[in-house]
């Protein structure tokens, strides 16, 4: 039984490692290409020509036929494995990580940067901050609320006045209140 | 260099060096001790703020931080079992046992005095070593320049893990996006996709805060809460430090064993740590005891892992090579200064190294009394809930990003980063060579074109007149096909084994 649970442990472990490393094969592999392309595209330098030696194109092109490499190597042997051994099992995945909690911090990131400027640090990192708290498990309203405001207004005025930093005060508030950003 | 000695004291305010170190020892050790956390998470989030100090004492925070992080793990190793850093994991076999055999102080009071045993070997041994290292490099040309570089590169197949290829590819994925900006002859923008923010290339911060804090977040996010409730009262006593000295042959054999593996690029103080356990043992009288909770188990590793540290920045300072992740995000301290690791600062700036050098010293000997001072807190951060530490990490790291130059781009690039990090984690492709190339990508391809203009259409006949560069040349073959070798030994060894098991069955 135990045998068995620790088999389909270790079999989705390997399911979620092939296709990332299929996922960053391809990625590496298309940067590798948007390298060589665009250095083709780029004009000629006339004064870089006339020296000798490896010339502002060779360097960048060889490290997109490097990357192309190292990528149909990386990517070739996890995409063989789903091929033959047992085919691409994408519902193995789906226990493998706690998957929704994992998006939703992506998510929360995305929109912290997104709301960066606009509603300003304070309110934007403590909504963050209490996103993050949230995801990771604490469902105490109280310490939701006010740990992460706490810290953020400290981290405002402590930027503020020890290194003459101004985080953005925000749009919202400029609006609101007047003045300028900071 | 100690000619330089009264030029720095004149630079350098001693007391705000000394509080520049204690606050990264302090911060190193708690970010020791939290699972998963590491000091390499406290090197890159800590980068940032020091953005706005003088830069010794800015690097010597950083490096408090390198040596503080590394006793930290050892806390959690043996309080919880669980190592706070990889290197802590060889304290954990006798360190854990031992605090559960009810002597969980002995073993963090062990710990302690041994990592500052270790720091201090590995802090004298930095001193003497790296100025000779620096003064035989300072002829270096070109090609010499350009061989370290690809020796520093080449480190990474030690960091590979399972697959080399997937080392080597982080490692051209580093130097790709390092070639991202402008050429470093010419001048001109390349590779820039029409956006001004990348006209500079991208930013180390941004880039090593999100492939490492973005993805431990999402990483510590996806875990069950490690957080637990642990107590321990500390007590120091005359029997405790007697037999610790008594150990001393374990101290230095181990610290010294610490200095040299630290020292070659690529292995780490993980290794070490687990080859200064393995000596202990082949050396005590009672070997048996070993795993079960043996004082001299604790020694041998906090103390070698604790050397490595210095060990570690041989190379760095005296070479330019990061041999190991966190010296690589500590070089990236040092590049943000204006301060470029290598011979040349030894020669154009004797004062800041010996000021990196005394800082290192001062570290190791304050590593003592503030370890001593905060063990006992330190063990109560361990119940530090998760969720507010998932936060915290998540906004310093943001903080941290903007801080650099207040500039929005910068906080997409660390997004971008986040997310390759993470499927990098889930991949199993390493991402110390990524940072290991994108440090030395710029290095190294200016030293390649440079050569390339200098040997002509005679590279050979070059090279062949350069005894230095044949040297690094011998040494890099040496470092790339190690790996190879061991893999190719240890895939032979397999199939011997499963021919003789065919045979039995």
């Amino acid at each position: 039984m135990n045998e068995h649970a620790n088999g389909e442990a270790s079999d989705t472990r390997i399911a979620v490692e092939d296709i990332a490393t299929m996922a960053m094969g391809a990625l590496t592999f298309a940067l590798g290409l948007w390298m060589i392309l665009s250095i083709r595209a780029m004009e000629d330098n006339v004064f870089a020509g006339m020296s000798p030696g490896i010339s502002e194109k060779q360097y960048p092109t060889f490290l997109g036929v490097a990357l192309m490499i190292g990528a149909i190597a990386v990517f070739s042997k996890p995409f063989l494995r789903c091929l033959t051994v047992s085919g691409p099992n994408l519902a193995v995945l789906r226990g493998a990580q706690p998957w929704g909690k994992i998006g939703l911090a992506v998510l929360a990131f995305f929109l912290y940067f997104l709301a960066f400027e606009c509603l300003g640090y304070i309110l934007s990192t403590t909504l963050f901050g209490a996103a993050m708290m949230w995801i990771g498990g604490s469902r105490h309203k109280a310490a939701l609320a006010f740990a992460p405001l706490s810290l953020a207004v400290a981290i405002y005025w402590g930027i503020r006045l020890s290194f003459a930093v101004h985080l953005p005060r925000g749009d919202v508030w400029a609006f609101i209140l007047g003045g300028g950003h900071a | 260099m100690l000619d330089a000695f009264p030029l720095f004291l004149e630079q350098t305010n001693l007391i705000w060096l000394c509080g520049s170190i204690a606050i990264g020892l302090v911060f190193g050790i708690l970010i020791g001790v939290l699972p998963g956390m590491g000091p390499l998470l406290g090197v890159a989030l800590a980068i940032p703020f020091t953005f706005y100090m003088e830069p010794v004492s800015a690097v010597a925070l950083l490096m408090g931080i390198y040596q503080g992080g590394n006793f930290g793990g050892a806390v959690t190793a043996i309080m919880i079992g669980v190592p706070g850093t990889p290197m802590a994991a060889a304290t954990l076999l006798d360190g854990h046992p031992m605090a559960k055999n009810g002597r969980a102080s002995d073993a963090l009071l062990l710990a302690t005095f041994s990592s500052f045993g270790g720091a201090l070997v590995g802090a004298v041994l930095l001193i003497f070593l790296s100025p000779y290292l620096a003064a035989a490099a300072r002829n270096f040309g070109p090609m010499e320049t350009m061989l370290l570089a690809a020796l520093g590169l080449s480190t990474v197949a030690s960091l590979t893990g399972a697959s080399i290829w997937k080392g080597l590819l982080s490692a051209v994925f580093g130097l790709s996006v390092a070639a991202i900006g402008t050429d470093p002859i010419l001048g001109l923008p390349r590779l820039t996709m029409g956006l001004q923010g990348l006209d500079g290339g991208f930013g180390l911060v941004p880039l090593l805060m999100g492939l490492f804090a973005v993805s431990e977040l999402l990483h510590q996010v996806s875990l069950q809460s490690l957080t637990q409730k642990v107590r321990v009262r500390i007590e120091m006593t005359w029997k405790l430090v007697l037999s610790f000295l008594g150990r001393w042959k374990n101290l230095l054999r181990s610290s010294s064993l610490g200095i040299s593996i630290g020292a070659v690029p690529g292995i780490g103080g993980d290794a070490s740590a687990y080859l200064a356990y393995r000596f202990a043992q082949d050396f005590s009288d009672k070997p048996e005891e070993f795993g079960k909770g043996a004082d001299d188990g604790v020694v041998a590793a906090e103390s070698a892992n604790s050397a490595t540290t210095g060990g570690a920045l041989i190379p760095m300072l005296s070479l330019g090579i990061p041999g190991d992740p966190v010296v690589a995000a500590l070089m990236g301290g040092f590049l943000i200064h204006g301060l470029t690791p290598g011979p040349m600062l030894f020669k154009n700036e004797p004062e800041i190294v010996l000021g990196v050098l005394v800082s290192f010293l001062i570290g190791a000997v304050l590593l003592l009394p503030i370890a001593l001072v905060f063990l006992r807190g330190l063990v109560r951060a361990l119940s530090i809930p998760k969720p507010f530490l998932v936060a915290s990490v998540g906004i310093l790291s943001v903080l941290g990003v903007f801080m650099v130059q207040r500039y929005m781009f910068d906080l997409w690039v660390f997004f971008a980063f986040g997310l390759v990090g993470y499927l990098m984690r889930l991949a199993s492709i390493p991402a110390a060579p990524l940072i290991i190339g994108f440090l030395l990508g710029p290095t190294f391809e200016t030293q390649l074109r440079k050569t390339s203009l200098i040997t002509g259409d005679d590279p050979i006949g070059f090279f062949m007149t350069r005894p230095a560069s044949q040297v690094i040349a011998v040494l890099l073959v040496i470092v790339l096909a190690t790996p190879l070798i061991r893999a190719w030994r240890r895939k032979r060894t397999a199939s011997k084994e499963s021919v003789k098991s065919n045979a039995n069955s």
